[in-house]
């Protein structure tokens, strides 16, 4: 009988240098739209009915958009840092390192991808009243 | 192979299989003869199907379009009248987005995704086969509309109120809501068991980063229609509700909100564009490297432009809804979602082109097709990024400029890829190469007439010409456009035709395609055309994208049987179950053989539907305990005669899984995650129409958190008790502690069910008479649903271990139980949480 064949079952390195950290800028930017969306829309029911003002609907909103641009941008410098790490430390050959450095670039470019569309979505509550038609 | 790969390769065993054990082999995977042909599961005879039913659908949906465009060829024509013209026009959109686009590129993912990963069939074959059934019935229910002339008329967005029993009482918009509910079943089944098929079925040594590209697509769009579809299930199972019981929903004499169904409609129709052209792009991408002979460029850029895609097409909806009159922030929001899609899809032409620049592009016909659809998918992308912005929006809402633009960027991104697909594929399936001079002719026909037909409706819609009418008067500057779309249209069905001829000719006199006629690099192509009913003859040790042209011999081994699972000796269908990401081995998962009982499931379904559809409700009942009766039969497993089994190259393996992470687990997982968008839509329904009402709830309506409700909430606690101590049995393969923790769920679940009947009881309000109570009955009946079902599940459990002879670490009934219930408990607490708690809360 042959000598079993042997397989690297997971990525060698941890987060943000897996499935978990790969997905994450995706993930909370949906949570972000999810809320600056809901927020909006009750916010300005709020005001209708007396308990906010404009202002902090307009800071809440604000507030919302750049915590969730830093948390992706923090997501992205992590992973970038780690793929350099996962390059430098690693022969070409093995398997769980190169998935590894997979799952790292594809978080640093999705972090990219997700931090422009959390700026385009956020940038115009900057000049746009909150709750007009 | 390249040589760092191969380090990781140890010497291969030289074990011969013998005649007798090749005999068997095809034995075990042979497709049923003659009529009992209808009984097999294979995923290439029902991906076959489904391509094949779903082109003929394609050409019912083209034949529609011809007439619309002749009615609308001269000022005033009468050809067809208004009633005709707008079940025409509704039909023709219902069939090429519901009985076309998306079944079409499910349908290739059901056929190409096992081969493509190096495994021999999808993991729960009777689900597609169930999957296709209910596809084809509920087409044919949708087109049995028009047998009594009453087709759908509401537009294939069928917007309330126009579509409510006050503006529309005849049986049209029933069929729509119910054929299209029918048939969605088919696009869920199939998503489900292509994301837990791709997750864990790769071929050993498949990892992530090493994935046939179409199954990143194909991976990304199953989950976009797990999220996408839910929503608008809701939106019609709620709209059947109003117009057959009276129960409002969107009725805003009774707090309902026509809105509503806007919103919950385009949650779904929005990601529905991405979904119809995602697995088009894939095909391209995947075509690509063999068409240019050289590797796809910027694979991992691919793989983020689809996640971002998938992700990013859920924040578009209300690009559709500029005109509603939604807060100009909030319509910025969707705006700025817009802009940020064109990146991913920027990414990909960029790609695309890259990799032909770098490659020696063959010039056959797929690859015209290829390019032509590149020309016509950036021009549709460009007016996409225009009508994204709310001001250009507003001035060409509703005219034909949307016309235009829809059809660049669903024919140009979907239709032509498929042809494309379907020049490249069709030999693996039928073993003969097409005609490349009528491929050329119906290609150019194809393109030319396409142009011609939709390009100048950019001009009428910029002229002011609206959708959907049925006729327009002369003298406004549309009729010589008119007259060319026509015309255009003409030359477009005609390339179709030529197409048509070619498929007929190829079958009986088209070349031979030998083994691999494009020399490509995927393993889909790894065995002799036409492709036999088991996919792959073993399963391969991939270490490269490109594995037959990276791996020397490996098309030899596999064919030869020298790789994974090369014999049937137990006389079962075999292939090896992955881990997720590293695709390492990790059990023997056994598939089933050809059977009735998904044809069976399906029929029972269908007299469900046309129950309802016909107002007899005995029927519908009587159809739902029938496919329950089924399914529980299906579900039955016996256990197996062995534990563990060799599979080749010196591995042995188990035989099944009862572990968290099993494929049947995964399985249900992703039933929860299509459960619980369905469960979220209700819930936003609920806080939409809280919004946009004036009072909410309405004076006498807000339950009282009475005794009943008490007794719910303490019994829901309990429920998540016993469902932690029975996972923990299950998840430690502890037998006593798993029939323990089942026990004493019966009468915990059994209490519930009571408390929630009780709670129902008492209720203040009459279900018909306000929206609000509509919701709240409709939140908490569903919980009940799912404290049933779980029930069930703990019964079918049980029953499994003392009837059934399961075996903790084999079994997954157990952990599937435990799902469920935590998942009801969960929904439960929600529901208590918005029936009682948010008016108080929030009020």
């Amino acid at each position: 009988m042959a000598k079993p064949e042997k397989f690297a079952p997971a990525p060698k390195y941890g987060f943000p240098a897996d499935a978990k950290g790969f997905l994450l800028p995706p993930v909370v930017w949906a949570g972000f739209f999810v809320a600056i969306y809901s927020v909006q829309g009750a916010g300005c029911a709020a005001i209708e009915a007396g308990y906010l003002g404009f202002g902090t609907l307009r800071l809440l909103l604000t507030a919302l958009t750049v915590l969730t641009a830093a948390a992706i941008l923090v997501v992205g410098i992590w992973s970038g840092l780690a793929f350099r790490r996962i390059r430098r430390e690693n022969a070409e050959g093995d398997d769980g390192a190169v998935q590894s450095r997979f799952l790292a670039e594809g978080a640093m470019l999705s972090a990219g991808l997700f931090f422009v569309a959390t700026l385009w979505i956020g940038l115009p509550i900057a000049w746009t009243n909150p709750c007009g038609g | 192979m390249n040589d760092a790969a191969e380090k990781f390769r140890s010497p291969l065993a030289a074990e011969v299989v013998g005649p007798e054990a090749e005999a068997q082999f095809e034995r075990v995977w042979e497709k049923p003869s003659g009529w009992r042909r209808i009984s097999a599961v294979n995923n290439s005879v029902i991906g076959r199907r489904f391509i094949l039913t779903t082109f003929m659908f394609f050409l019912a949906g083209g034949v529609l379009a011809l007439l619309i465009r002749t009615q609308l060829i001269v000022p005033e024509n009468d050809l067809l009248s208004t009633e005709v013209y707008n079940q025409f026009f509704t039909m023709h959109g219902t069939t090429m987005m519901f009985l076309f686009a998306v079944p079409m590129m499910e349908a290739f993912g059901v056929y190409l995704i096992p081969s493509m990963i190096g495994t021999r069939d999808l993991c729960f074959p009777r689900l597609s086969a169930f999957g296709y059934w209910c596809f084809l019935f509920g087409g044919l229910l949708l087109y049995s509309s028009f047998l009594i002339g009453s087709a759908p008329d509401g537009g294939w967005f069928m917007y309330v109120p126009l579509t409510t029993k006050e503006f529309s009482p005849g049986i049209n918009q029933d069929f729509w809501l119910l054929g299209v509910t029918f048939v969605e079943i088919a696009s869920i089944t199939g998503a489900l068991e292509l994301i837990v098929t791709i997750l864990r079925m790769r071929a050993p040594g498949m990892s992530l980063h090493r994935m046939a590209i179409f199954a990143w697509y194909m991976l990304a769009v199953s989950f976009m229609i797990i999220f996408g579809f839910p929503p608008l299930i809701l939106a019609s199972i709620l709209l059947e509700a109003e117009r057959a019981f009276g129960i409002p929903f969107y009725d805003v004499t009774r707090g309902g909100d026509p809105l509503l169904w806007q919103h919950l409609f385009w949650i779904f129709g929005h990601p529905e564009v991405y979904i119809i052209f995602l697995p088009a792009a894939g095909l391209v991408s995947a075509m690509l490297p063999t068409l240019s002979r050289g590797p796809l460029v910027g694979y991992s850029l691919l793989v983020l432009a689809v996640v971002g895609t998938a992700f990013l097409s859920f924040g578009l909806w209300v690009h559709h809804m500029y005109a509603t009159g939604i807060p100009r922030l909030a319509l910025s929001f969707f705006a700025g979602a817009s802009l940020a899609v064109s990146i991913p899809s920027g990414i990909q032409v960029f790609a695309w082109i890259a990799t032909l620049w770098e490659g020696r592009p063959l010039l056959r016909t797929p690859l015209l097709f290829v390019i032509g659809f590149i020309i016509i998918f950036v021009i549709g992308g460009l007016t996409g990024v225009m009508v994204a912005m709310v001001p250009f929006d507003w001035q060409v809402h509703d005219t034909y400029f949307v016309v235009a633009h829809f059809h660049y960027v669903l024919i140009g991104g979907m239709v032509f890829p498929l042809f494309a697909a379907l020049f490249f594929y069709l030999p693996r399936a039928t073993g003969r190469m097409l005609s490349e001079t009528m491929g050329k002719i119906s290609f150019w026909m194809l393109f030319i007439g396409f142009n011609v037909s939709f390009f100048p409706m950019h001009l009428t819609g910029l002229l002011g010409m609206p959708r959907r009418v049925y006729t327009y008067p002369a003298g406004l500057g549309w009729d010589w456009l008119n007259l060319t779309s026509t015309l255009g249209a003409y030359m477009f069905a005609a390339g179709a035709v030529v197409f048509v001829v070619n498929v007929f000719w190829h079958v009986r006199w088209g070349e031979p395609a030998g083994d691999n006629p494009w020399e490509a690099g995927g393993l889909e192509w790894a065995n002799p055309s036409p492709i036999p009913p088991y996919n792959i003859r073993s399963i391969p040790r991939v270490t490269s994208y490109n594995p037959l042209w990276d791996q020397p011999g490996l098309h030899d081994r596999i064919e030869s049987a020298r790789e994974y699972l090369p014999t049937a000796t137990e006389g079962k269908r075999e292939v090896l179950a992955t881990s997720v990401v590293g695709a390492a081995p990790e059990y023997v998962l056994r598939l089933p053989s050809p059977s009735f009982v998904p044809l069976l499931a399906a029929l029972a379904t269908a007299a469900t539907f046309i129950g309802f559809l016909i107002s007899k409700y005995w029927i519908a009942a009587a159809g739902a305990a029938t496919f329950l009766l089924i399914l529980l039969f299906w579900l039955w497993e016996e256990p197996h005669e062995k534990h563990e089994k060799y599979v080749g190259n010196g591995l042995t393996l188990p035989i099944g899984s009862g572990s968290t992470g099993a494929h049947d687990w995964l399985g249900c997982l992703i039933f929860i995650f299509v459960d619980g968008a369905v469960f979220a839509s209700l819930v936003y329904a609920y806080f939409y129409l809280w919004t946009s009402a004036a009072v909410w709830p309405p004076p006498g309506f807000a339950p009282e958190t009475g005794t009943s409700a008490i007794i719910v909430l303490a019994l829901t606690v309990l429920s998540l008790i016993v469902v932690g101590l029975t996972h923990w049995a299950a998840s430690h393969h502890n037998r006593r502690g798993i029939l323990l923790g089942l026990f004493l769920s019966l009468p915990v679940l059994g209490g519930l069910a009571y408390a929630l009947f009780a709670a129902w009881g008492e209720l203040p309000f009459n279900l018909k008479s306000h929206a609000y109570g509509a919701l709240v009955v409709f939140i908490g009946g569903y919980f009940a649903l799912h404290v049933l079902l779980s029930l069930c599940s703990a019964l079918f459990s049980l029953a499994r271990f003392f009837i059934g002879g399961a075996v903790p670490h084999k079994d997954v009934s157990a952990l599937v139980f435990t799902q469920l219930s935590l998942y009801s408990a969960v929904v439960g607490l929600v529901a208590f949480a918005v029936i009682y708690l948010s008016p108080t809360a929030f009020g």
